[in-house]
C-alpha cells in the first residue's frame, strides 16, 4: 500500500493506494502517530484509490479516530470505492465516521 | 501452509489469481478474497496464536456454480458468537467473522471451533449485485 500525506493549514489528508489491510498496520500507525505528535488531529483518510480493505484496516481507522478525538480532532473518510464502501456500511462505519462520497 | 502473516498474504494472492484465471464472477472473487483473508488471519492469530511452527490447512473448491473454502488451524478453537458481538461498537477488533458471515452464503464452524467451511453458491443472497471495486 502507498501512503501519501498532504498537509493544509489545519487539516491533514492521508491518501492510501492499493490494499488497505493487515500489512499496512505499521505504516498507517506511523503516519497517524507522526501527525498527532506534530499537533495535527484533523484528519481525512482518502480511500478513493483503495481497492481492498479488511477488518484489520477497519480496526486501524477506529484507533486513528480514537486518537484524533482525544486530541480534539476528528477523522473523515473520503470517497471510498463501491467495494470498500460496502464493507464500511456492513460494519456500520458510516455511523461512526463522517463519510464523504 | 505455515502459520505466518507472509504466507497468509501470499496464499490470498494465489487464490485470487486462480479465481481470475478461472474467469469466475468478479463479485464472487471480491467476496471470496476478503473472506479467505479474514479466515486465514483468524486461524493464524486466534487459532494458532501466531505460532509460526503451526500449520493452517486450506482446501478450495471452485466451479461455475459454487466456491467452497475450508480453513483449519491447530488451535483449541474459539467461541464464534463472541467475535460477532463487537459490530456497531468502537472496538477495533472482532469484525472478521462478522464479515465472513455477511459476505458468504453459508458458513459452518465445527464444534471445536478450529475449522470453518464457507461457500458461495449461484443462488446467492446477493443476486447479481456487484461488489467489485
Amino acid at each position: 500500500m502507498e501512503i501519501n500525506v498532504t498537509q493544509a493549514e489545519n487539516h491533514t489528508t492521508i491518501a492510501l493506494k492499493g490494499r488497505f489491510d493487515f500489512q499496512a498496520h505499521q505504516d498507517f500507525r506511523r503516519a497517524v502517530d507522526g501527525l498527532l505528535r506534530s499537533g495535527k488531529a484533523m484528519l481525512t483518510v482518502d480511500l478513493s484509490q483503495v481497492n481492498f480493505i479488511d477488518s484489520s484496516a477497519l480496526g486501524l481507522l477506529l484507533l486513528a479516530r480514537e486518537s484524533c478525538e482525544k486530541a480534539g480532532g476528528s477523522v473523515i473518510l473520503n470517497q471510498p470505492k463501491d467495494y470498500v464502501d460496502k464493507v464500511l456500511k456492513l460494519c456500520h462505519f458510516d455511523q461512526l465516521f463522517q463519510v464523504q462520497r | 501452509m505455515p502459520s505466518k502473516l507472509a504466507a497468509v498474504a501470499l496464499t490470498v494472492e494465489m487464490v485470487r489469481r486462480m479465481m481470475e484465471t478461472l474467469d469466475l464472477d468478479h463479485d464472487w472473487i471480491s467476496r471470496t478474497e476478503l473472506c479467505l483473508q479474514e479466515a486465514l488471519l483468524n486461524a493464524h492469530v486466534h487459532g494458532n496464536r501466531g505460532d509460526p511452527e503451526r500449520t493452517i490447512y486450506l482446501r478450495c473448491m471452485f466451479s461455475a456454480d459454487k466456491i467452497e473454502l475450508q480453513v483449519e488451524d491447530q488451535g483449541g478453537g474459539y467461541e464464534p458468537d463472541r467475535q460477532v458481538s463487537n459490530i456497531g461498537t468502537i472496538k477495533p477488533t472482532g469484525r472478521g467473522l462478522f464479515l465472513i458471515r455477511e459476505l458468504m452464503d453459508s458458513v459452518v464452524v465445527n464444534s471445536t471451533g478450529n475449522q470453518i467451511v464457507m461457500s458461495i453458491t449461484k443462488e446467492s443472497k446477493y443476486g447479481n449485485q456487484c461488489y467489485a471495486g
